[in-house]
């Protein structure tokens, strides 16, 4: 193993050992939430970095997953991974759908049909009163459990980053692949890769079902992590959020989504001080904003900088960036 | 033997018929000259049967087989690849990549293999890299595998966009004017190539403005004025045919 | 029944042309940058609050407070090319890194107003007449505020073409508009255009901010998704290169709400907007962008 190897393992033992030490219940619901974030940002990565489409819709993955599930598991009384599943499946049909429009339509005008259809989904999730509950909620949401008591947050935690890890797996799996090749050429230029053989739509329907399964999953984890649901979660604000986090992390880097979601959940955290909470959504926007102009490849390459650094590696052979 | 035949292909762009009733063959392992004055439609007719883009009517037949309407990735893996005029490469992925890519129609590898890693994928994987490497080694790119295509000369852009072509395997190439904006050596290099092309058995369209290129390689040329066909022949008899040398008059030498 | 259909067809025109004005000043901003500003609508946020703040709390004459206020959005614009825009270019930032930027602009601008004037909507001003007072025509009532709205269009349309046709800069825009390069070559300064269409584009969505705000108060509502979605929508009918179509489609949008509100429900306002946009985007011939 090599030393850049230890240094990220080291890295990652660190972060996952934080909610030993800290045991302040709403660090550890943050990390929890940032994880989920974290889970719909690499989705996003895969579909902008990896395909070149966009996506301002993807709240609505979120909320068609935690809805789903929670439903689901609500009606018919059963296990949440029954529930999760159903939401991925859901997810992965309707993300097929609004692949459709990327047949034809591409850069602004594809990220205006996504943001429509978020709205449209929110509007949806808003009056369909005997479903969701609308404006009011959905109360009283099957928690996780394990040996029949509710999963702690610190537990959760684990789930979470076992689930990211999953996620990360399968991404750089397919990125690293012939597919991700293909991916990579329909971004670069669409028509080069059709007349190249390249079946342009079956990859971009796979990126979009790819994408909107992960943000599901995260969607789905949610649901049965607060126990309660609103509509409130899945404005166009949150899809805007989302891509903000795989652009701070690096939308071109495989790391990028996990870096952006925990980075983006927790700079507005670190920003709450006592005595400012007025001011804090504005530092954040103007910290996200600041960070997006100055550094537009995102934290994920200059992390990786960082780690090369320590362990001694000149930065031309360290090549695990997808270019 | 013919490996395509057009029948009555047209196109229209709004009031504008950029290729009216065209019927021509290409024959089988033979280079054609697909030439005429600048707008006469000899892109188009690449795009057509490309299948970038659809036909107003008429007919594209290959091996005997119907393929009109076919989208541009089918059309490939039939064995009929093409160039563009204007270069279009995957601009941030490797040269290597660049041919390597057009290698994903031969995987029978699927999504379960890519994600366990399966044997057939690796074994896929380094037949194809070893295949893409040897077309870079074609055309003289193998010490430029790992570089961006932006930081090769022009000409070699080209190149690399021929090898990419080749990598589909295909049986039929299309070349829309591979000499345009190259230097002497850069030409001289790529009509060697375009001959070696008959000798791998490929048979080739070239639509080039060059009349020394045209006349060097090809065996046999068509002629389109305003989208239509106005000569058939070999080189020889093209040059001579007062219409031909009418529709070039004042606009081109010929 | 008729006279509610005249009612309701005027309200719609009116409302509709300001959703086409903010249509109008994406086309324009579009046509120059090639870029989507999704801050765009803060600038109508931006003018109504500052109009407010000069003919409200600081008791200047409303149209005092009304051009100052343009003004103050329009240098807003120089800040937004200068600070946003040119690092952005400079670092090869893409499309999608201006439109997260000029997102999170909008949040941050959302939030620097409630920091400023709270997040309380504030009642305009009865400067185009008092809502209470129409005006009664037989069995037909208009709102002042409508007719006010088609007087200060017409103005500002007949201002505007003539800005485009007499004057130099005008036609100089236009042209960079039409073929970057070849205005470079005709020694355009096209830094200079980019600036003038980053103030133009903002100061007309200010005014159209302005006149909107006795219609939805001046609240954060002009600065939200919803508004800035129709301008867009409007932007996507006129085809993103069509100033004045996209001023059609806005007044197209503002009935289509208005009559769906009177036979349907009011939930489905906005979702007319949406409809639009699919609508007009998926049968669209084929994507240039």
């Amino acid at each position: 193993m090599n030393r850049k190897s230890v240094i990220m393992l080291v890295i990652l033992a660190a972060f996952l050992a934080i909610p030993l030490v800290d045991s302040n219940q709403y660090h550890i619901y943050m990390l929890d939430r940032a994880l989920l974030n974290a889970m719909i940002a690499s989705g996003l990565v895969a579909l902008t970095g990896l395909a070149g489409q966009m996506s301002l819709g993807h709240a609505a993955f979120y909320g068609i997953g935690a809805y789903a599930s929670a439903i689901v598991t609500k009606t018919f009384g059963v296990p949440v991974i029954v529930g999760v599943i159903s939401a991925a499946v859901l997810c992965l049909v309707i993300g097929m759908l609004l692949s459709i429009p990327s047949f034809k339509l591409s850069g602004f005008y594809l990220s205006l049909v996504t943001i429509s259809f978020g709205n449209i989904v929110w509007t949806v999730i808003v009056n369909w009163y005997s479903l969701t509950g609308g404006s009011l909620g959905l109360l009283g949401i099957q928690p996780i459990r394990i040996a029949g008591r509710a999963i702690t947050r610190t537990e959760f935690f684990y789930l979470a980053a076992a689930v990211l890890a999953l996620i990360y797996f399968v991404t750089t799996r397919m990125a690293r692949s012939y597919i991700g090749r293909g991916l990579r050429a329909v971004r670069d230029d669409e028509m080069a890769a059709e007349t190249a053989g390249i079946d342009t739509k079956r990859l971009k329907l796979l990126v979009f079902s790819l994408s909107a399964i992960y943000a599901g999953i995260a969607g789905a984890l949610y649901a049965h992590l607060s126990t309660f649901l609103s509509p409130e979660s899945f404005v166009q604000a949150e899809s805007a959020n989302f891509v903000a986090m795989s652009v701070v992390g690096g939308i071109r880097h495989m790391l990028g989504g996990t870096i952006g979601g925990l980075a983006v959940t927790m700079i507005p955290e670190m920003l709450r001080v006592k005595g400012w909470e007025i001011y804090y959504l504005m530092g954040s926007s103007l910290a996200i904003l600041v960070l997006v102009i100055m550094l537009p490849n995102g934290l994920a390459p200059s992390f990786e900088k960082f780690i090369d650094r320590l362990a001694g590696i000149d930065r031309k052979s360290g090549k695990r960036q997808v270019k | 033997m013919a490996i395509l035949k057009t029948e009555n292909l047209t196109r229209r762009f709004g009031g504008l018929v950029a290729v009216n009733n065209l019927s021509f063959e290409i024959p089988e392992g033979k280079i054609t000259g697909l030439i005429g004055p600048n707008g006469s439609g000899k892109s188009t007719t690449i795009n057509l049967i490309s299948g970038v883009l659809p036909a107003s009517s008429g007919n594209v037949e290959y091996m005997g087989k119907r393929i009109t309407g076919y989208a541009p990735h089918m059309v490939a893996r039939m064995g009929i690849s093409r160039t563009y005029q204007q270069i279009r490469l995957f601009e941030k992925m490797t040269v290597l990549e660049n041919v390597y890519v057009a290698r994903n129609l031969m995987y029978k590898s699927n999504l379960a293999d890519v994600l366990i890693g399966s044997k057939r994928l690796s074994s896929e994987d380094k037949a194809n890299e070893k295949k893409a490497m040897e077309l870079l080694e074609l055309v003289g790119l193998a010490d430029k595998a790992d570089e961006l295509p932006k930081n090769l000369p022009y000409g070699y852009r080209r190149f690399l966009e021929i090898a990419r072509a080749l990598a589909t395997e295909p049986k039929l190439l299309l070349l829309d004017e591979p000499a345009a904006g190259m230097n002497r050596d850069e030409f001289m290099e790529v009509m060697d190539l375009v001959r070696r092309l008959r000798a791998m058995d490929i048979s080739v369209l070239l639509v080039e403005h060059t009349m020394e290129f045209v006349e060097a390689v090809v065996d046999h040329v068509v002629v389109l004025n305003f989208g239509q066909k106005l000569a058939e022949g070999t080189f020889a008899q093209i040059e001579k045919d007062p219409q031909v040398i009418e529709a070039y008059l004042g606009k081109e030498e010929l | 029944m008729l006279s509610i259909w005249i009612q309701n067809a005027v309200s719609g025109v009116a409302i509709g042309l300001l959703y086409g004005l903010i249509g109008l000043g994406v086309v324009l901003f579009f046509q120059t940058t090639n870029l989507l500003n999704f801050a765009h609508i803060s600038s109508a946020m931006l003018g109504a609050y500052l109009c407010y703040m000069f003919n409200v709390t600081l008791h200047l004459p409303f149209v005092l407070a009304m051009v100052l206020a343009i003004i103050l959005v329009a240098c807003y614009g120089l800040l937004l090319k200068r600070f946003v825009y040119e690092p952005l270019a400079k670092r090869e930032g893409g499309r999608l890194e201006f439109i997260i930027a000029t997102m999170m602009l909008s949040v941050f601008l959302l939030n620097a107003v409630i920091v400023l004037w709270g997040g309380v909507p504030k009642p305009f001003p009865n400067v185009f007449g008092d809502p209470a007072k129409p005006l009664i025509i037989g069995s037909v009532a208009i709102q002042t505020h409508s007719l006010w709205v088609l007087g200060y269009v017409t103005v500002f349309v007949i201002a505007l073409q003539s800005f485009f046709t007499k004057t130099m800069t005008g036609k100089s825009l236009r042209a960079v508009a039409q073929n970057q390069g070849a205005a470079r070559l005709m020694g355009i300064d096209v830094e200079k255009m980019l600036t003038i269409s980053f103030m133009l584009s903002t100061g007309i969505t200010a005014l159209a901010g302005i006149l909107l705000a006795p219609a939805y108060f001046v609240s954060l509502d002009l600065g939200g998704g919803i508004i800035g979605i129709k301008g867009f929508a409007a932007a996507v009918v006129g085809r993103m290169n069509k100033p004045y179509v996209a001023l059609l489609g806005g007044v197209l949008i503002g009935l289509a709400e208005n009559f769906v509100v009177l036979y349907a429900s009011s939930v489905y306002r906005d979702v007319i907007t949406f409809a639009f946009l699919i609508l007009f985007l998926v049968v669209r011939k084929k994507a240039e962008v």
